[in-house]
């Protein structure tokens, strides 16, 4: 169709400003690659310690049993629904199922998103290999870009990260009951707490993560999580602060969170 | 050649026409410079995975396309008037100016997926296949998609006082 193809030529006339140079791309791509690091750092803390029963994978509509009654039920249901339900097997995924993984996070979390946050369209970037490490443990991580406000006002970025951690041992959905040895890496969390979210109590991690440890400045940032079983599954929720800027800028100590209180509904989740 | 060097080597010859065909999706250089930054962002996260398979133009393609995509579905974009009136109530001295605003805006009424079949197609010169894989979807969407947008295309451009009818056509 040359006619169409003549149009887009013409179209491609029109001046247009001066275009990025490669080494400015590459700073932009160092820059993400930082931010990805930094996010999945905190996951990979989580990981070197949790181990959890993998199978299954929806997010359950009802609540979950307290653990301490349910571990050994949850164990053999897991090694029957592992052969059905879930994608996983402790096989290194593919980049297509671990995408396919990562959008369905994505829309399980979207259901928990408190009204006023606004998750940027279905593309979450969507990390970690899939792949199981020394320790048995299968990983999938998405991103989700979300911006917090009133949907015809100022927005305010952040970014909400989650991980599907899936192993060959049994584990505990409230991460806080575990023995601290199994817990996270020492040094980032400073511990459990309740927190009262529209009047239900939820039990949350909370940690700290330095960032910008240049030269230059260095900071911390303080966050909460939480962790769910998915059906055999433990979702981990992280909400950290957004920025795009580069880590070389200082950050504050207690940088400001996004939201105002967790991103979580407490709705399904252990107290 | 290390990472950085391939990253920088490729971005130097492959960047204009990734912004190129930005552009022709969305019709805004400042938008298309996003894109085209986000779509190469994402291409050297996944840098070494892709350039294993030889697949870095596919790669960069296909997400360029989807980020396209998903940035129209933004909840609070807003659509500006596609046919603007006020863009043809000003008269433009040059004619090529006037005729490029009239693609520019007949190329706006063509909605995003079918506007995207029809870079991918007539100005890339992807096969269906290969543009069925960008769109991920399959080849016989890609050809409704583009049956519709060229159909759209044209009735659009029939409306625009600015071309000739020989640039109709």
């Amino acid at each position: 169709m040359n006619d169409v193809r003549e149009a887009f030529g013409r179209l491609l006339e029109e001046p247009g400003p001066p275009p990025a140079t490669a080494v400015q791309l590459l700073g932009a791509a160092h820059r993400a690659q930082a931010r990805r690091r930094r996010a999945f750092g905190v996951a990979g803390a989580a990981l070197a310690v949790l181990a959890v029963v993998g199978a299954g994978w929806l997010i359950p509509t009802e609540r979950t049993p307290p653990p301490t009654a349910t571990a050994t039920a949850t164990a053999t249901a897991t090694a029957t629904a592992t052969a059905t339900a879930s994608p996983f097997s402790g096989r290194p995924l593919s980049e297509p199922a671990a995408r396919l993984v990562a959008q369905r996070m994505e829309k399980a979390l979207s259901k928990v998103l408190p009204a006023g946050v606004i998750p940027i369209g279905e593309a979450s970037e969507w990390g970690g290999d899939g792949s199981s490490p020394p320790n048995g443990i299968t990983t999938v991580g998405a991103f989700t870009d979300l911006f917090v406000g009133p949907r015809h006002g100022p927005l305010k970025g952040g970014q909400f990260l989650a991980y599907l951690l899936a192993g060959t041992e049994t584990g505990d959905g409230d991460l806080c009951a575990l023995a601290p040895d199994r817990r996270l890496m020492n040094g980032t969390e400073i511990g459990c707490e309740v927190l009262a979210i529209r009047g239900s109590k939820v039990r949350v991690g909370r940690m700290r993560e330095a960032v910008a440890p240049t030269r230059v400045a260095s900071g911390y940032v303080e966050f909460h999580y939480a962790a769910r079983y998915v059906d055999g599954w433990m979702i981990i929720v992280w909400e950290l602060p957004y920025t795009n800027e580069p880590l070389d800028n200082p950050v504050g100590e207690g940088a400001v969170p996004m939201l105002d209180q967790p991103v979580f509904s407490p709705r399904g989740w252990r107290n | 050649m290390d990472r950085d060097g391939e990253f920088t080597a490729y971005c130097a010859a492959r960047s204009e026409t990734l912004r190129n065909t930005a552009y022709l999706l969305c019709g805004d250089w400042h938008l298309a410079h996003d894109l085209t930054q986000t779509a190469l962002i994402k291409l050297y996260l996944a840098w070494s995975r892709v350039n294993r398979h030889g697949a870095l133009d596919a790669y960069a393609r296909q997400v360029l396309v989807r980020v396209f995509l998903d940035e129209r579905r933004r909840p609070w974009r807003r659509e500006r008037g596609v046919a603007d009136p006020a863009v043809f109530d000003r008269p433009a001295h040059d004619p090529a100016i006037a005729e490029r605003l009239a693609v520019r805006a007949a190329l706006a009424e063509v909605p995003p997926r079918q506007r995207a079949a029809l870079v991918l197609r007539f100005w890339l010169d992807l096969s269906v296949d290969q543009a069925a894989e960008a769109l991920r979807c399959s080849p016989g969407t890609v050809k409704s998609q583009t049956a519709r947008g060229l159909a759209t295309l044209r009735a659009a451009l029939e409306r625009m006082p600015e071309l000739t009818e020989g640039q109709r056509r």
